[in-house]
């Protein structure tokens, strides 16, 4: 252990001048924090019961890859890179999303280092609506589909907007069958009514994927706002 | 109307926008050339739920003849009617209730 040299020409009138008269480091034990220097940013950790070190923000479990605003009036968008290899799997919020016109389907797209989709995804959907005199159903799927269908037969106009969550499995694997989703979307329909969607399925493929394009059928989108967590790897 | 897109890189926060690419706007037309038959399913789908909602009056034995009429109507609504009032079938009032008298039950 290192102990701070103190010159006795520095003790006077009962007074140390710390600035010139301390050298080296003050250990813990005695009031000091043990270490020359930190990183900027970066907070004091203990590391042992008398040591401390420069350590990172604590990030917690969820750490944003991506948060994108839409570019109003595109029809896409590809965000690119919101996957990586630090996380394996990922939390996916999308809200304020408003379509430019009506009956159209909200969809997402997975896309791979290119920025392209491929045919690959299979999966299941359900919607349960309260139409205003009753309930109704609705089912959906795609079979080697290049797109998720989140939302179907939507509308435009006041205050029909579409919001949810997506859990994206593994999207960087490279194994068959590893890769996979599910999601919850709600969104005010025609009439003023509520729809909700649940669903869920993967992506028959072997390739990589680190982005998502995010699409309508047809027509444009107003607004959305689209942030994507990486979940910190279980340990 | 030109239709547009957006790339973004989350590594760079670069983003560039360009026009969409006529494979992607062919896609387009081709989804928008099967509105009649998406709007159709969704007829069915609405028949099917008020058919389901009626099937207590067979089972209970005293179906009478405009029942039966309602729930024939029902049965007929893609040979009575063509694409062009498809919409007039799917449109909901304020309250999001089906204003075209076919659902109406008696």
């Amino acid at each position: 252990m290192a102990f701070a040299t103190i010159g006795t020409a520095g003790i006077q009138a009962q007074s140390i001048d710390l600035s010139t008269k301390v050298t080296g480091t003050l250990p813990v034990p005695n009031g000091g924090l043990g270490i020359a220097s930190g990183t900027t940013d970066q907070f004091l950790k203990f590391t042992g019961t008398e040591t401390l070190a420069s350590a990172a923000d604590n990030a917690g479990s969820l750490v944003q890859t991506v948060h994108y605003a839409w570019n109003s009036g595109d029809t896409t968008a590809t965000i690119q890179n919101c996957f990586n290899s630090t996380y394996r799997n990922y939390f996916i919020v999308f809200t304020r999303f408003q379509l430019g016109s009506n009956d159209e389907e909200f969809q997402f797209k997975p896309v791979n280092s290119s920025g392209n989709s491929e045919s690959a995804n299979t999966y299941t959907a359900q919607s349960r609506n309260y139409t205003g005199s009753g309930t109704g159903t609705a089912e959906w799927n795609g079979s080697n589909d290049n797109n998720i269908t989140i939302m179907k037969n939507q509308s435009s106009g006041a205050g029909k907007f579409i919001s949810g969550h997506m859990y994206f499995f593994d999207p960087m694997n490279t194994t068959d069958g590893i890769k996979g989703y599910t999601w919850m979307a709600r969104a005010r329909k025609e009439g003023g009514y509520t729809g909700l969607v649940y669903g869920g399925g993967g992506n028959a493929t072997t390739t990589a994927y680190t982005g998502i394009k995010i699409t309508t059928s047809n027509g444009t989108i107003t607004n959305g706002l689209f942030t994507v967590y990486g979940i910190v790897n279980g340990s | 109307m030109v239709l547009t897109k957006t790339f973004y890189d989350a590594n760079t926060g670069v983003k560039t926008q360009s026009n969409l690419s006529s494979e992607e706007l062919n896609e387009i037309t081709a989804w928008e050339n099967k509105s009649a038959e998406r709007k159709l399913e969704q007829i069915k789908e609405i028949r099917l739920q008020k058919l389901q909602e009626t099937d207590f009056w067979i089972l209970r034995g005293d179906i009478t003849d405009e029942q039966k009429l309602y729930r024939k109507n029902l049965r007929d609504i893609p040979a009575n009617y063509d694409s062009s009032k498809y919409d007039n079938l799917l449109n909901r009032d304020s309250d999001g209730k089906l204003t075209h008298t076919v659902w109406d039950k008696l």
